[in-house]
């Protein structure tokens, strides 16, 4: 870990003293903004358990008179949530498969080789994000359409595939801050330019990978607009699209179902952050080279 | 990406005139009619959620299965938005017993979960040369797609069938589906907007104050609201946001947004700014009346008198799911009564309508049609929310105790007075328009502009929008 | 327009002519080799989409009926569009704020998750879960922040003595109170600046405490200038992004009151899809990605000023 704490050498009373100081302050902050972020949470958490037609109180009750586990319950009563469920992980795990490996490949080609138009190329990549969707969506529908593959989901999983630009960007720049002179060793020992790519730079970029990890699976996971757009049996409906079925238009809104649906619907992505972002700060620190 | 964006115009208008055709050359052919008898079939209604039930009673009806309309065979498609759950589940019953009564065709219903978004799919779909046979419509937009020729002109249809005709439809219900005169949406249900002044018992028993009655007019209502209100625990009244509540003011009051010929901007007529001015008083000047903006972070008009911050809530037919189970969890002491009439004793509405409308390219114009045929008769949305039927013959559907008691009596007959159920006009420039107007009215609302000021600065901008295209 | 690539090693054998040629196209070749992907992608699925909304902005398009060509008159009508120039101004102004707000933020919570502090990994957790949580709950949740009267903001506010304003109701506060909002979003920010400081080697911090720097000069020499790459994403990526900023105030405000929240985004998107003129929607689009590219390219221009990518022989700065 790059923590600057560790490397103190000087251990003088003062010095303990002034640590210790600063310790207590960044728990300090951290304990005050933590809590200030997490305050929407629970009261999602709190409003989840409470009793359809208790509306929401000013200023917001925390803890619910009654705690109405039934929401939950309720929740799988009403919509297939499993099935939406097992959907959601197969569209968002393969998107996310596609993302890692054509991003990488194509950011590992902008950040280390030089090739001919490479400028023109990265402005290209960059331009791709700067267009709006409303625009783009009618003609990319009736594309797909032509193609036959509107109500699969295949308009969901292959464009991953083939490298969107935001997670190039960024591992781009994560690469290059690698140091090149792992490169040239191992290119002096006749390493081929895969082999860089796979055996040198990828292992180096850890934290990077798993940060294109979790962003691209926040990303398909929350992905409403797509699944909205391209399916129609609602079977094959994702679990985002799903939860929306505990609202209706005008009238009848049971807040605290959907809230327990919210708070089920969040809970994988809150978990696999939890697991991901050791392996952002477990990166490889070293430059490699002694001294 | 092809071709299918720019098809000729030309086989649209020829599909459109083999549909009409058929039923017109049918109906010239005039054979012997077979009388087929249907039972049909009663659904069992299924609840996973406390909801007021209205029990539909499906009859024997008669259908005649006549030439006027040969069924197609194949696949209906059918694309619903915002339904809920059970909603959605009711319907697919409801669609077995219809296609056991018509064999050769099966009934594709896929449906949206709740948002705006319905509409932005379906005009893909439009697009893409792929849309469904029927499909969900509300106000604002049937208008606009009929003007734009994606709906199927439904007047032949009305002309050959043999049990419902165009003057069957109440006035409210052919003002909401149709366009230049023919309709083009066949409403389900439709109820105006805002319909019931609901009120918080307790407050009034507790002010030893008489209870609203449907023939209140707005003073009535800010006197009310000016005793009530004890800031900051509870306000006198608040009004739902959905849609445009400054239309039920305006017209109520004898204004109008536009002229008769939709070519200019009518606000600056003093009925219609009065109206406006009027009601920013009470939040500006009386201090009684909730604006949105607090509303909303109240967790919405609604909400605020759920949670009795608000005395009175003049809201919409759909509130009364929630109201009556915070009456049941909550203790919420509510009732309602119809909305009040504006100080010259004048109520119009505008309508909030829920209709079928069908693709003007459907290959399947006949099965299309009787099958919307079919569920409006058969009163099939009744059990989600009350809605005021489409057809003379069905009004006594909707006099029932409940509705009775949510003080809804006077519509059927009110529902049959022309003018007094309207839509906003100006089809497809009338969303832009509305925009422009609120932004000028949420000026208004803080203080910054009178009324008569803000409608002036705004007209010019709503003319030039009509003039446009 | 200057090299946006940092500059990378020799290729071996280069010196003599011919060799350097030929490793110079290998090269070249295993680089298009690597970049199959987007290149592909995009001529399938991007480029026809694109071409095709650039020729809608030419034409009136409602969607629901074929397009019709009028050359430029969108372009022409969007000079005189006060909602344009309004929208612009309101996106750019948020931009202005938002974006350096959230990367020093950013910057500051990644600095204190990186600390060696007991239960780090569920602060990083806590702090990314806005991130994770949708709409509805966000805007009531909001909604009762921001609340005039009753509202937590003001009530902080209240306790220093200052009388907080009508944060949703008010034109002039609307847009702030967004600004604010764009701060509890930060924990994208703060997982990119997590991962980049990780990747400074503790070698130089080590070298520089012998040197007797203190903690300031060590940030503002070491780390600053080693994770210069991230914030220079985040920079664009911020930029990129809050330009088409929709979703906040299509949920919460609707654009309004009196159209202060009314983004470019907003407004292209209901030109799209509730008024029928995908077309105009269409020049909108573009004229947006015409000025975020020009933002973009000076972005790209400027950060050889002050980014470090990390190159071969060259001595540390």
């Amino acid at each position: 870990m790059a923590s600057l704490r560790s490397h103190r050498t000087r251990r003088s009373p003062q010095y303990a003293a002034l640590e210790a100081f600063q310790r207590i302050l960044i728990y300090l902050t951290l304990l005050s903004l933590g809590t200030a972020i997490l305050l929407p949470f629970l009261w999602t958490l709190s409003s989840s358990l409470k009793p359809f037609g208790t509306g929401i109180t000013f200023p917001p009750e925390f803890i619910p008179k009654r705690f109405e586990w039934q929401n939950y319950l309720k929740v799988f009563q009403t919509i297939p949530f499993f099935g939406y469920l097992r959907n959601s992980v197969v569209v968002t795990g393969l998107s996310l498969v596609g993302e890692l490996v054509s991003c990488t490949l194509v950011a590992y080609a902008f950040a280390r080789l030089r090739f001919p138009g490479s400028n023109v190329l990265f402005i290209v990549l960059l331009g791709t994000m700067m267009i709006p969707y409303p625009v783009t969506m009618v003609p990319t529908f009736i594309l797909f359409n032509s193609l036959k593959w509107v109500n699969t989901y295949l308009p969901l999983v292959i464009p991953p595939f083939f490298a969107p630009a935001y997670n190039v960007f960024l591992l781009r720049q994560f690469f290059l801050t690698i140091n090149h002179e792992l490169d040239e060793a191992a290119e002096v020992d006749g390493a081929s330019k895969f082999r860089i790519y796979w055996q040198i730079i990828l292992p180096l970029a850890k934290p990077a990978l798993a940060t294109v990890a979790i962003f691209s699976f926040m990303y398909y996971w929350n992905d409403f607009m797509g699944p909205l757009i391209y399916l129609s049996d609602s079977e094959k409906f994702t679990l985002s699209l799903g939860i929306n079925f505990l609202r209706s238009m005008r009238g009848g809104d049971d807040l605290s179902m959907q809230m327990a649906a919210s708070i089920m619907f969040v809970a994988p992505c809150i978990l696999l952050f939890f697991v991901a972002q050791r392996y952002i700060v477990q990166g490889i620190v070293t430059t490699g080279l002694k001294g | 990406m092809s071709d299918k964006t720019f098809r000729p115009i030309s086989r649209r208008e020829l599909l459109k005139l083999l549909g009409v055709s058929t039923a017109g050359a049918a109906l010239a052919a005039c054979a012997p009619k077979v009388v087929t008898e249907v039972k049909e079939v009663e659904v069992p209604v299924e609840q996973t959620v406390v909801v007021k039930e209205t029990v539909v009673v499906q009859e024997e009806v008669e259908v005649e299965s006549a030439p006027s309309f040969p069924m197609e065979e194949g696949e209906l498609t059918i694309l619903l938005c915002c339904s809920g759950p059970e909603d959605i589940e009711h319907r697919q019953g409801w669609n077995t017993g219809w296609e056991a009564a018509h064999p050769g065709i099966t009934v594709e219903q896929d449906q949206l979960p709740a948002g705006q978004n319905y509409f932005e799919k379906l005009q893909t779909l439009f697009a893409a040369g792929t849309a469904p046979d029927l499909f969900d419509m509300w106000e604002g937009y049937i208008q606009p797609y009929a003007a734009n020729g994606v709906l199927l002109n439904m007047d032949p249809f009305f002309e050959a069938d043999p049990l419902v005709s165009k003057d069957d439809l109440v006035p409210a219900a052919v003002e909401g589906g149709a366009w230049q005169n023919s309709i083009y949406a066949f409403c389900q249900g439709f109820m105006p907007g805002p319909i019931s002044l609901y009120y918080n018992a307790d407050h009034f028993d507790a002010a030893g104050m008489d209870y609203p009655t449907a023939d209140w007019t707005w003073d009535d209502m800010r006197d009310a609201a000016t005793a009530l209100t004890d800031i900051p625990q509870q306000w006198g009244l608040t009004y739902a946001l959905w849609f445009v509540p400054w239309l039920y003011w305006i017209w109520s009051n004898g204004g109008d947004l536009f002229n008769e010929d939709e070519t200019k901007c009518a606000l600056t007529d003093p009925a219609s700014y009065e109206a406006l001015q009027y009601w920013a008083d009470m939040v500006l000047v009386d201090e009684t009346t909730l604006p949105s903006s607090e509303a909303q972070s109240l967790g919405g008009p609604m909400n605020s008198f759920q949670t009795g911050m608000v005395s009175m809530y003049l809201g919409n037919t759909w509130d009364v799911i929630s109201l009556e189970a915070s009456r049941d969890e909550a203790g919420l002491n509510w009732q309602s009564v119809l909305s009040p009439k504006a100080n010259n004793g004048n109520r119009v509405w505008y309508e909030h309508f829920w209709c079928w409308g069908i693709w003007s390219e459907t290959q399947k114009p006949n099965a299309a049609w009787l099958h919307v045929r079919d569920f409006v008769l058969d009163q099939v949305n009744q059990f989600a929310q009350p809605m005021v039927p489409p057809l003379r013959q069905l009004l006594d559907v909707f006099d029932t105790e409940e509705n009775k008691a949510l003080g809804y009596g006077p519509l059927i007959s009110l529902a049959q007075e022309p003018g007094l159920l309207r839509i906003p006009g100006a089809g497809e420039k009338f969303d832009k328009i509305s925009q422009l107007v609120q932004a000028e009215i949420d000026l208004v609302f803080i203080g910054e502009k009178t009324a008569e000021q803000a409608v002036a600065d705004i007209c010019p901008s709503v003319d030039e929008e009509l003039a446009r295209g | 327009m200057a090299s946006t690539q940092a500059s990378l090693p020799k290729p071996i054998g280069s010196g003599r002519g011919k060799l350097r040629m030929t490793n110079r196209r290998r090269e070249a070749v295993w680089a298009y080799l690597f970049l199959s992907p987007w290149i592909l992608g995009f001529l399938i699925f991007l480029i026809g989409p694109m071409i095709a909304s650039i020729y809608f902005s030419f034409t009136e398009y409602k969607v629901v009926k074929p397009p019709v060509w009028i050359g430029l008159a969108n372009y022409t009508r969007m000079f005189g569009d006060d909602l344009f120039y309004h929208s612009l101004k309101v996106t750019v102004t948020y931009t202005l704020f938002s974006v350096p707000l959230s990367i020093v933020a950013g910057l500051f919570v990644a600095i204190l998750l990186n600390q060696d502090v007991k239960l780090s990994g569920l602060f990083r957790t806590i702090f990314y879960l806005p991130s994770v949580i949708s709409g509805v709950a966000i805007a009531i949740v909001f909604a009762w922040i921001f609340n005039f009267r009753f509202g937590i903001l003001n009530y902080f506010l209240s306790l220093v003595g200052v009388q907080g304003p009508n944060w949703l109701g008010h034109p002039r506060w609307t847009l702030w109170a967004f600004v604010l909002m764009s701060l509890w979003g930060v924990g994208g920010n703060v997982v990119i600046f997590l991962a980049a400081l990780q990747g400074v080697p503790i070698v130089l911090y080590e070298a520089a405490e012998i040197d007797g720097a203190n903690n300031w000069r060590r940030f503002w020499r070491i780390t600053l200038p080693m994770i210069s790459p991230a914030i220079l994403f985040v920079l664009i990526q911020g930029v990129i992004g809050t330009f088409q900023t929709f979703t906040q105030s299509y949920i919460m405000t609707g654009g309004g009151p009196a159209n202060s929240t009314l983004f470019y985004l907003l407004y292209l998107y209901r030109n799209a899809f509730s008024w029928f003129e995908m077309g105009y929607a269409s020049a909108l689009a573009w004229v947006l990605f015409i000025i975020i590219l020009i933002l973009t390219l000076v972005m790209l221009k400027t950060s050889n000023q002050w980014v470090y990518y990390e190159t071969a022989g060259e001595g540390r700065e």
